[in-house]
């Protein structure tokens, strides 16, 4: 090429290196936004997913709750109606005759003025344990998942407040069903067969069996890359998607009459003396006759006892006798699991 | 034709033409990459704050232990933890924080000292609709928000200063400290057995027997937990 041919080369270079730097640029800026988008959708809708799942596990929470007071109350009432029969009998250590004062809290009569009034309190503990179970929901699963469906269209109405969503995005359920695994964790246990409810572990009922959901959150967002003349950049589409399941967090076999409790640093149940009406003992030996004791004995390999009044004599009337009440518990909540629906598509989910 | 002489020196003007341009441009396209990292750390951190929160121990918060420490004297209340996204979501400074991300070098970090978060838990109630009964949710509102100041050139198009944010409200189920304290009835009725409140020694007489049909309305929620 001749040297003149080479004059003014330099515009067209920089122009084009100039522009090609300029839609760069803009396709940085686009792309960044696009990412941010997606990151927000994914957060929108993790945070649907698990919050709504409390439709199932608030109310299994709520009834375990209740289940563990009516379980304190019945082995109450059964060593209450144990201690009524002893004094009745003028069995135990209490004093009994004709020339025993009744107001002497070591007799048989005091001692049975004070159990019928703690069994009458305990019994209308215990009935309200049970109305109390009835008013707790028990839907069945379809229940559950109109519900939840429910609950999702509300949180996108509450959009921009403490119980709603991102009011950028549309929430959708597109799927809800119990959770199929090879290992079905219900509520029944882990193991053992139990028939509650009208199913077993090997035969579940899907009334209560854990939930699987999945919920997609959509925005189409406009693009970062501005129009001119006749071009117009398609906007993009931030879908998040999410999915979660009802889980047993904890399962707990908790021997609440002789593991001391931190907060309070007592046992979390402890020896109560309902056979006197100061709530101490008659005895200097702790009343191992009437005491109502949900440790074991010191010798139980299990429940080693409460470490404040437990003495291996006679506290412990029930089968099986030295283990006191051992809880089994399994408590519930929600956590992320991969979505599970297949591939998506459009028709599945709407947009806002 | 221009002559030769005439034309020498004319790539040099074009060059000092274009070179402020081409470069204002360059350089635009490198802070851009730098404040879209930097929203993308506050995402991440909002996500973080999020995910963990109201999380912080459930091996007590979903425990008989979380009963036990919600009757009779003992109220510990809404276990609300939340995890505030912190300067450490920017910067990753291994000295000054925890939060698990990459470092960041000068060049991808916001201004120095300017970011900040923000974290705001609490029981929330949902209601309304087709919903046959309130329905009770722990949130965490998290917010993480940095300052990155624009280069000279291009604060005539950026403008002066830039916050970059990001907020993202996460709902979680409820755990068991939360449903004692906010179910009343719950609450209550726990209380009375395992702590042996509501003794009347008998006074109260004979407890009728459960009626035919049981009470079958739903568990109120406190007043202090709507929180919305």
């Amino acid at each position: 090429m001749s040297r003149h041919a080479q004059r003014g080369q330099t515009l067209p270079v920089w122009a084009f290196g100039s522009l090609s730097v300029l839609v760069l640029l803009v396709m940085v800026l686009n792309y960044g936004s696009m990412i941010r988008w997606q990151m927000r959708a994914q957060n929108a809708a993790d945070a649907a997913a698990r919050g709504m799942l409390a439709v199932q596990t608030s109310q299994w929470n709520q009834a375990t709750i209740d289940l563990q007071a009516a379980t304190i109350e019945e082995y109450r009432i059964r060593y209450l109606i144990n201690d009524l029969i002893e004094v009745m009998e003028n069995d135990g250590e209490c004093t009994h005759g004709l020339l025993v004062d009744p107001s002497d809290p070591q007799s048989c009569a005091a001692m049975y003025g004070n159990l019928r009034g703690q069994y009458l309190d305990a019994v209308a503990r215990y009935t309200n344990d049970v109305a109390l179970m009835n008013r707790i929901d028990t839907p069945t699963q379809q229940d559950q998942i109109t519900e939840l469906q429910a609950a999702l269209t509300q949180y996108q109405a509450n959009c921009g407040h403490p119980n709603g969503g991102d009011c950028a995005f549309k929430y959708t359920l597109i799927a809800a069903e119990p959770r199929q695994n090879s290992y079905l964790e219900d509520v029944y246990a882990d193991c053992c067969a139990f028939v509650i409810g009208g199913g077993t572990h090997a035969t579940p009922n899907d009334n209560l069996s854990p939930l699987q959901i999945e919920i997609v959150t959509c925005a189409t967002v406009p693009s970062m890359i501005p129009s001119f003349f006749k071009f117009t950049a398609v906007p993009f589409t931030a879908i998040g998607r999410a999915a979660a399941t009802s889980i047993m967090a904890t399962q707990e076999f908790m021997y609440v009459g002789s593991i001391v409790n931190p907060t309070t640093g007592n046992v979390f149940q402890p020896s109560e003396y309902p056979e006197t009406d100061t709530g101490t003992a008659a005895f200097d030996d702790s009343d191992p006759n009437y005491r109502i004791d949900y440790g074991g004995n010191p010798n139980d390999p299990l429940n080693g006892g409460n470490p404040a009044t437990s003495d291996g004599k006679f506290g412990f009337t029930y089968s099986p006798k030295d283990q006191g009440l051992l809880v089994a518990t399994g408590w519930w909540t929600a956590m992320p699991i991969r979505p599970f629906s297949g591939a998506l598509s459009s028709d599945q989910y709407a947009c806002q | 034709m221009r002559s030769v002489e005439t034309q020498r020196g004319q790539a040099l003007i074009e060059s000092v033409i274009f070179i402020p341009f081409f470069l204002l441009v360059l350089f635009g396209l490198m802070w851009i990459v730098s404040v879209s990292v930097i929203n993308e750390r506050a995402q991440i951190a909002v996500r973080y704050s999020g995910l963990i929160s109201n999380e912080a121990s459930p091996y007590s918060d979903y425990s008989l232990y979380a009963v036990y420490n919600n009757v009779g004297q003992y109220s510990q209340g809404v276990p609300t933890i939340c995890v505030t996204p912190g300067p450490d979501a920017f910067l990753n400074d291994p000295s000054n924080g925890a939060f698990p991300g990459p470092t960041a070098a000068p060049f991808w970090a916001p201004d120095n000292n300017q970011s900040s978060g923000n974290c705001t838990p609490g029981p929330v109630v949902i209601s309304g609709g087709q919903m046959p009964s309130p329905f009770l949710l722990l949130h965490s509102d998290a917010t993480a928000q940095a300052q990155k100041t624009p280069p000279l050139y291009v604060q005539p198009a950026a403008g002066p200063l830039s916050m970059l944010s990001a907020e993202m409200n996460f709902v979680n189920t409820p755990d068991i400290g939360t449903l004692m304290t906010c179910y009343t009835d719950l609450h209550d009725d726990a209380s009375a057995t395992l702590v042996g409140e509501t003794q009347s020694n008998g006074q109260n007489g004979f407890t009728a027997p459960l009626p035919d049909s049981n009470p079958t309305n739903s568990l109120s929620i406190s007043n202090n937990c709507s929180g919305n």
